[in-house]
């Protein structure tokens, strides 16, 4: 018998690379017409893939946009120490000097029990003096001590020793809700991840259904491939493709059902944040990200795909 | 060419199709096998094109033993075969060109080369001028005919046939009998199966008669 591999006038590596490119453009081909004859579950399968792509990728977001959230609230924490209220202006100068000089403070702000007065009284319209009250207020310096104090013990050690202080009346340093809000972040990200692995299983299983579905359609079309000599790799090709349409059908729609939600959410999120004097807006997938998003979906419908033909090919004899 | 060595076949459930046949076809001949509905014609056309593996004994072809091609070397193997089939197994979505180019696609022919395969194959059975209707506008004869085109395109050593004639009238069945000597004269073995005892007359050919998957006769080499 003669060579099994050869193929007419296959010489030359122009040739070959002809061969693989033809191959490949004849499997897309054959992908989108085997889609379009099989629309409806196509279609299901693709929506419900671009769900469960959207869902971890949304939860992504929320967490990017959360950290920065937690980034802009937490970054500099600083501690408001209240001087006594008899403290005079030269003591509480010389107070502020010493704090301002401890190797542990990256920057410190005084406030003058008058601006303090005055702040309070254009805030709330109340004119104190009017009533012939003495400044009830006392002098306040505000410190921002060095990141690694809030590392050890969340800064308890720091305002401990500031409260011992005589001239010092009292410290508050209220951060607690950073380290819940930081406790929460991360319980939150670690969800996302389990979430994204159990999606992501999800979508295989959707995507090797849907491809199930298309070899089942096609069983007769496979019998015949197989009896004229076609090897798994040609038979599988054209389903992967589908698989890869499907990921990239799918990666799509799910980033427009995020940026749909982020449009939903994002006055509200807006007004939330006005609330907190913050300019803190949401902010949604960077062109990094799109692209990964849809590589990752790509590569999601390809592995579907393949484990979904891998299985069904091995019903068939020979 | 194809020699057999007490091949015997037994399905799941111990259904026997074939019972220790040894048998041997030489290069380029015109060989009928027959015998009644599940005599073991079918199994034996399968086991020669490795549809299916002998449970017992060994297939030569080409003198390869086919026992020992792996799974992964069997799409190589079916390449040098060409096959028809009593219900043609054409894919309707197909054109009659797109269904008979397919072998040749499947080996990455060039387009070129496909086309004047492909013109070359249908112009042969009397179908040039079908190529771009559908088989569902075909004849079951003409059907019959484009099946032929796709087993030969290829220009395989060996053409089987299970049943070919099995849907057509007497007059189709001699055109496309004389086909498949057409093919055999250009130096093809053909094996045909077939339970047509006034084709099997007519032709004039070495005939094999199988029953219950035992080889009972066999008219041996007609020259």
């Amino acid at each position: 018998m003669s060579n099994h591999r050869s193929r007419p006038h296959a010489t030359g590596e122009g040739l070959r690379r002809e061969f693989f490119l033809l191959q490949h453009i004849q499997a897309c081909r054959e992908a989108f017409q085997y889609l379009r004859m099989n629309s409806v579950i196509a279609v299901t399968g693709v929506a419900m893939m671009a769900i469960a792509i959207a869902l971890p990728a949304l939860m992504y977001v929320v967490v990017q946009n959360q950290r920065a959230l937690l980034k802009e609230w937490g970054d500099k924490p600083s501690l408001t120490i209240f001087l006594q209220q008899n403290l005079d202006e030269p003591a509480a100068i010389d107070l502020l000097e010493r704090f301002a000089t401890d190797p542990s403070t990256t920057a410190i702000r005084f406030i003058h029990r008058d601006d303090a007065y005055a702040e309070f009284s254009q805030s709330s319209g109340l004119d104190l003096h009017a009533g012939r009250h003495p400044n009830p207020l006392p002098h306040v310096i505000i410190l921002t001590p060095k990141a690694e104090v809030w590392v050890v013990d969340s800064g308890a050690e720091l305002k401990r020793s500031l409260e011992s202080e005589t001239a010092v009346d009292l410290v508050l340093a209220d951060l607690t809700w950073i380290d819940r809000l930081n406790a929460i972040s991360r319980l939150t990200e670690r969800s996302v991840t389990l979430l994204a692995v159990l999606l992501t299983c999800g979508g295989f299983l959707i995507v090797g259904n849907t491809t199930r579905a298309l070899v089942d359609e096609h069983h007769k079309e496979i019998e015949v491939l197989r009896l004229v000599g076609a090897t798994n790799s040609f038979i599988r090709r054209p389903f992967l493709y589908s698989g890869i349409i499907q990921g990239l059908l799918a990666g799509g729609a799910a980033l427009i059902l995020v940026q749909l939600i982020f449009v939903a959410l994002h006055v509200p999120i807006t007004r939330v944040a006005e609330t907190y004097l913050s300019d803190f807006t949401i902010s949604s997938f960077t062109p990094p990200e799109v692209a990964v998003l849809i590589a990752l979906s790509v590569a999601l419908g390809w592995c579907g795909a393949w484990i979904g033909t891998s299985l069904n090919l091995k019903t068939f004899n020979n | 060419m194809i020699s057999l060595n007490g091949v015997s076949k037994y399905y799941p459930g111990g259904n026997q199709g074939l019972q220790d046949v040894d048998l041997a076809v030489e290069t380029s001949e015109f060989t009928f096998i027959t015998g009644h509905s599940g005599a073991g014609k079918s199994t034996l056309l399968r086991l020669i094109a490795l549809m299916d593996r002998a449970t017992h004994g060994q297939i030569f072809v080409g003198g390869k033993n086919l026992a020992r091609i792996p799974i992964y070397e069997i799409p190589y193997y079916r390449r040098q075969i060409g096959m028809v089939f009593q219900d043609h197994s054409l894919l309707p979505s197909r054109t009659v060109y797109d269904n008979v180019a397919l072998p040749l696609s499947v080996i990455g022919a060039r387009r070129s080369e496909i086309r004047k395969r492909v013109h070359a194959a249908l112009d042969k059975v009397g179908l040039l001028d079908r190529e771009g209707a559908t088989p569902s506008a075909l004849s079951v004869g003409e059907q019959q005919r484009v099946g032929i085109a796709r087993a030969v395109v290829n220009r395989p050593t060996i053409l089987l046939a299970d049943e070919p004639t099995g849907n057509l009238d007497p007059s189709l069945s001699r055109e496309i009998l004389e086909l498949f000597h057409q093919f055999n004269q250009v130096g093809v073995t053909v094996l045909i199966a077939t339970h047509d005892h006034d084709l099997l007359k007519t032709a004039g050919r070495r005939v094999i008669e199988l029953r219950n998957g035992k080889l009972i006769s066999d008219t041996g080499l007609v020259t």
